[in-house]
C-alpha cells in the first residue's frame, strides 16, 4: 500500500493545474527579499568594521567619544605648537635661520662712549634726564629705545643729536627708529614701551649705548615710513654693508628678529582662531547627531507603546505586493525618503532600529 | 558551471555563502511543484491564499538559512516543504477548514475497492489519441475535485508521494508525523480516491 497508485499518479500529471505558477509579482518579491537578505548580510559586515573603527564596538557612548575627541584635538594642537617653540628654542634657529645673539658692547665701545659722555658734560649739554641702559652687558642683551615716543625718548634723541654734530653725523639719522627689541641669549620679546628700558641710574651705560646709537647712523635713516619696517630694515643692511660696522650688523639682526617675531605673532592668533572655530563646528555637529539619535529613539518608543514594531531604511524604495520582513526581527521594513537623505537621517535610523532591536531582544527572552 | 548540475543542497550551500544565482537556480526548479502542492494542499475554496502561502514559504526559507547550514545530511527539498506546508495548514487553521490532523488515523467509513477496479481499464498515459488525450485530462480534472474531499493529512502525503515524489520518511518528517500513521493516512486517501475516481469513470468505459 505505500507504493504509489501509477494511474493516479498519472491522473495527476494530466491535471488542469500543471502548468500553473506564481504570478510575476510573486515571484519577484521572493528573488528580491533573497537578494536584500544577501545584501544585509554584506552590510553586516560592513558596520561591524564601522563600528570598529568608530570605537562603537567597545560600547562606548557617542557623547564621550566626542568628548574625547574634542579633548584630543585640543591637545594636539597644543602640543604641535608646545614642541614648535620649544624645538626653536633648543635648537637655536627660527625659520630655519639661527638665532643671532647680540654681543656684549666691546671695551673699546664702552670707552668710547664714556669719552663721549665726558665731552658731553664739559660742553654743558642738557643732561639726560632717563637714560637708556644696557642692564647687564655680558648676558648679551641688546637694548634699543624708541626715541620718539615720549619724554625721555625726547631727550635721549638731543643728547644723540648733540653728539652727533660733534662726530659730524648726520642729525637726522637718529630720528627715526623701529620699534624697541629686547634680545636676550634663551629668548626675544618685544618690549612694550621703551620707558622698560630706560633707568637714569646708571650713567655710563646710557653713555655707552648713545655711543652705540651713533655708530648705528642706519637706524630709521631713510625709512620711509615708521611703519614699513621691513624696508626700513633693508636701508639698514644696505647702509651697513657700506659702513662695515660690526655693531650695526649685530643690530640689524636683531631688528630682523624682532619684525620676523612680529609676524609670527600675528600669525598665532590667526591660528589660534581658526582653531578656535574649527573646535566650535566639531562641537556643534556633535550635538546635532546627538539630537538627532535622541529623535529616533524617542520615535522608536513612541511607536512601541503605539504598537508600531517596524525596522525603518533609507534608499531607493522597491515595490513590491508584500511588505519587505527584517530578517533578524521579522519586523516590516520601511523605507523613507528615498536615496536622498540627510546627513543626521541614517543617525536617526540607526537609533530607532537600535531601540526596535532592543525591544524584540526583550521580547524574545520574556518569550 | 551552470547551476542545473548541482543538486539541492548544493545549490543552497552556495547561496548561504552569498551566491544569488544560486538561490535563483533553486527557485526556478522547485517553483512549479511547490506552487502546485500548495494549491492542492489548499483546495480550491482557498485559491487566493496560494500565493501568499507560497511566497511565505520562500521568504521564511531565505531568513532561516543560518539553521540550514547547521543541519547535515538534510534535504533541501524537504525542508522547503516543511515549511510550506506548515504555512498552509496555519491558513486553513484561520479559516476553519482544517479537519483534524488524526482524522485520517481512523477507519472513516472508506473500504477497499474490491471486483474489477475501472482504472484497470484506463488507457496508458503515453496514449497519443486525442481520444485518450482528453480521457487523461478529464482524469486529472477529477481527481483533483476528489482531492478537495480528502482530509488535509492525507491529502498532504498523497500528494507528497504522488507528485513530489517524496518518500515515506521525507513525508513523514514534512508532516512531522509517525511513519505508520504515513502510511495509514496514504492507505486511506488511496481508498477514497480510488472509489471516487472509480464513480465517475466508470461510466466512460462502460460506453466503450
Amino acid at each position: 500500500m505505500s507504493l504509489p497508485d501509477k494511474h493516479l499518479q498519472q491522473a495527476l500529471q494530466h491535471a488542469p493545474d500543471r502548468e500553473l505558477a506564481p504570478n510575476e509579482i510573486t515571484r519577484k518579491a521572493v528573488l528580491d527579499h533573497a537578494a536584500m537578505a544577501l545584501l544585509q548580510r554584506k552590510s553586516r559586515w560592513l558596520q561591524r568594521c564601522h563600528h570598529i573603527l568608530t570605537l562603537e564596538y567597545w560600547h562606548i557612548p557617542r557623547w564621550q567619544l566626542a568628548g574625547m575627541g574634542s579633548t584630543i584635538a585640543i591637545l594636539l594642537v597644543v602640543a604641535v605648537f608646545w614642541d614648535e617653540h620649544v624645538a626653536e628654542l633648543r635648537t637655536g634657529k627660527f625659520n630655519g635661520e639661527p638665532i643671532q645673539v647680540a654681543s656684549a658692547p666691546t671695551e673699546s665701545l664702552q670707552q668710547n662712549a664714556d669719552g663721549l659722555a665726558g665731552r658731553a658734560k664739559d660742553e654743558k649739554t642738557q643732561p639726560v634726564s632717563k637714560p637708556m641702559r644696557v642692564e647687564n652687558p655680558t648676558n648679551s642683551r641688546i637694548i634699543a629705545a624708541n626715541e620718539s615716543s615720549d619724554n625721555s625718548s625726547v631727550q635721549n634723541k638731543a643728547a644723540l643729536n648733540t653728539k652727533s654734530t660733534e662726530l659730524g653725523l648726520e642729525r637726522n639719522e637718529t630720528q627715526q627708529t623701529t620699534a624697541p627689541v629686547i634680545i636676550t641669549a634663551d629668548k626675544f620679546v618685544v618690549a612694550s614701551a621703551p620707558e622698560a628700558v630706560v633707568d637714569q641710574n646708571v650713567g655710563s651705560s646710557i653713555d655707552a649705548s648713545v655711543g652705540l646709537k651713533q655708530r648705528l647712523p642706519s637706524v630709521g635713516v631713510d625709512a620711509p615710513a615708521p611703519t614699513d619696517k621691513a624696508v626700513a630694515v633693508n636701508n639698514i643692511a644696505e647702509r651697513s654693508d657700506r659702513l662695515g660696522n660690526a655693531e650695526v650688523d649685530k643690530d640689524i639682526s636683531a631688528k630682523k628678529l624682532a619684525l620676523t617675531s612680529e609676524n609670527r605673532s600675528e600669525a598665532k592668533v590667526k591660528i589660534k582662531k581658526d582653531v578656535s572655530s574649527t573646535l566650535g563646528t566639531i562641537v556643534n555637529s556633535n550635538m546635532a547627531q546627538n539630537n538627532a539619535m535622541k529623535s529616533g529613539v524617542a520615535l522608536a518608543n513612541k511607536d512601541i507603546q503605539a504598537g508600531i514594531l517596524r525596522i525603518l531604511t533609507h534608499g531607493k524604495p522597491t515595490v513590491t505586493s508584500v511588505p519587505l520582513i527584517d530578517a533578524v526581527t521579522g519586523y516590516r521594513i520601511q523605507i523613507i525618503e528615498g536615496s536622498d537623505v540627510s546627513t543626521l537621517l541614517p543617525d536617526e535610523v540607526e537609533a530607532y532600529n537600535q531601540v526596535m532591536q532592543d525591544y524584540y531582544a526583550r521580547s524574545s527572552r520574556l518569550n | 558551471m551552470s547551476e542545473i548540475f548541482f543538486k539541492d543542497e548544493e545549490l543552497m550551500r552556495k547561496f548561504c555563502d552569498g551566491d544569488e544565482h544560486a538561490f535563483q537556480a533553486l527557485y526556478q526548479r522547485h517553483e512549479k511543484p511547490l506552487y502546485r502542492y500548495v494549491r492542492r494542499v489548499l483546495g480550491s475554496t482557498l485559491v487566493a491564499q496560494v500565493d501568499e502561502v507560497f511566497q511565505d514559504a520562500w521568504m521564511r526559507l531565505v531568513d532561516a538559512r543560518g539553521g540550514w547550514q547547521e543541519r547535515e545530511n538534510a534535504s533541501f527539498k524537504t525542508w522547503l516543504y516543511t515549511l510550506a506546508h506548515h504555512r498552509a495548514v496555519d491558513i486553513l487553521r484561520k479559516s476553519g477548514r482544517e479537519s483534524s490532523m488524526d482524522e485520517g488515523w481512523k477507519d472513516d467509513g472508506a473500504t477497499e475497492y474490491t471486483g474489477t477496479a475501472p482504472w484497470q481499464l484506463w488507457p496508458a498515459s503515453s496514449a497519443e489519441q486525442p481520444e485518450q488525450k482528453v480521457f487523461w485530462h478529464s482524469a486529472g480534472k477529477q481527481l483533483l475535485h476528489c482531492l478537495d474531499g480528502l482530509p488535509v493529512a492525507q491529502r498532504a502525503a498523497f500528494l507528497l508521494q504522488h507528485d513530489d515524489g517524496l518518500s515515506l520518511e521525507e513525508i513523514a518528517q514534512v508532516l512531522n508525523a509517525e511513519f505508520e500513521m504515513v502510511k495509514s493516512r496514504l492507505r486511506y486517501a488511496l481508498t477514497k480516491l480510488r472509489a471516487c475516481m472509480g464513480a465517475y469513470l466508470h461510466p466512460l468505459f462502460q460506453t466503450e
